[in-house]
């Protein structure tokens, strides 16, 4: 990535960004107020997913990285994935699939 | 102001910054920002065994977490998100400053940057403060009455060990921004070398991130349970 000024993003570009964060992060905190039941918390965590995504992609400019650095940025979150869903998967099948005999968890 | 380079003369930059083996300025800019990356992946899966402790607790200790997250302040973590979101704001006009080569414009867009992480420690200690008067941060003991108190107590356990993980990093991250804006100021980055300022802006643009989804997973959830 050369450092002409072409490449560099606006300040416009920024505060865009910056706007539709500030604009996220009052939509979840006025739906926090708002009883979606078992769903709240799946809502507010795809809300601060595309968080992530943007401050990721425009303040990390990982749109504009190469090849092998995006690769590295989603290793981390794959990995990441890895760990939740495997365990995960025991954690919250545990209730819908008693086991045969008593067992000595949750205590 | 001894280090003083001719900053638009990108032939002496170029001498005095390149290693020898990088092709030129571009290729080791990017081979800093890859390095950044790999060590940002180790980082969330360092924070990743934390967020699977919490979220195997939250599965299996569903009733005392739902009735102890209540506990959590709602407005103090509102405001802080909002902080970290205008200092990342600041950090990402700071690394397109100094691409533009303009030095002042980044110090000052830096210690923005820096005040707004303060700010946010200074929130947060004080959060512990209440947390701590409310007898719910581990300390000598916490006080939590009734049925549940240890699902509660393991709530409180991995909230601080969370939080405080985070405050870990963001302290180092004002001390890695401390550094560059002092760094910035000897004249020592330029348009043409930036990597220093890139990278620190990763970090912290991270720690954000980080906090990011702490503020879901321990503010919000509990609100209608």
């Amino acid at each position: 990535m050369s450092s002409t000024e072409k490449e560099i993003p606006s300040v416009r570009e920024y505060t865009l960004v910056f706007a539709a964060l500030m604009t996220l992060l009052a939509i979840t905190f006025g739906l926090a107020h708002v009883d979606f039941g078992r769903l709240s918390i799946v809502i507010s965590l795809l809300i601060a997913a595309a968080k992530a995504v943007l401050v990721a992609l425009f303040f990390m400019h990982l749109r504009r990285e190469i090849g092998s650095t995006r690769i590295a940025a989603c290793a981390g979150v794959f990995w990441l994935m890895i760990l939740l869903t495997l365990a995960l998967a025991d954690y919250v099948s545990r209730n819908h699939l008693p086991l045969p005999s008593p067992w000595p968890w949750p205590p | 102001m001894s280090e003083v380079r001719p900053l638009d003369d990108r032939a002496v930059i170029e001498e005095q910054t390149l290693g020898i083996q990088f092709v030129d300025l571009e290729q080791q800019k990017e081979v800093a920002s890859l390095g950044m990356w790999i060590f940002l992946a180790t980082e969330v899966l360092f924070f990743g065994g934390l967020f699977m402790a919490y979220s195997a607790y939250r599965v299996t200790y569903s009733g005392g977490f739902a009735a102890a997250g209540k506990k959590f302040d709602l407005t103090i973590g509102t405001i802080n998100t909002g902080v970290l979101l205008i200092s990342s704001y600041f950090m990402a006009l700071a690394v397109r400053s100094i691409r533009l080569g303009k030095v002042k414009a980044t110090v000052k867009l830096l210690a923005a940057t820096w005040g707004m992480g303060f700010a946010f420690l200074m929130l947060k200690a004080y959060e512990y403060y209440d947390d701590f008067k409310e007898g719910i941060l581990p300390s000598v003991h916490i006080k939590w009455p009734g049925p549940g108190a240890q699902q509660a107590r393991m709530l409180f356990y991995i909230y601080y060990a969370m939080t405080g993980l985070h405050a870990l990093h963001l302290s180092i991250g004002l001390a890695v921004v401390a550094a560059i804006i002092y760094r910035t100021r000897k004249g020592l980055y330029s348009k043409f070398y930036y990597n220093p300022v890139e990278v620190a802006g990763l970090y912290w643009h991270f720690i954000d991130i980080v906090w990011i989804f702490l503020y879901p997973l321990l503010y919000l959830i509990d609100r209608h349970k």
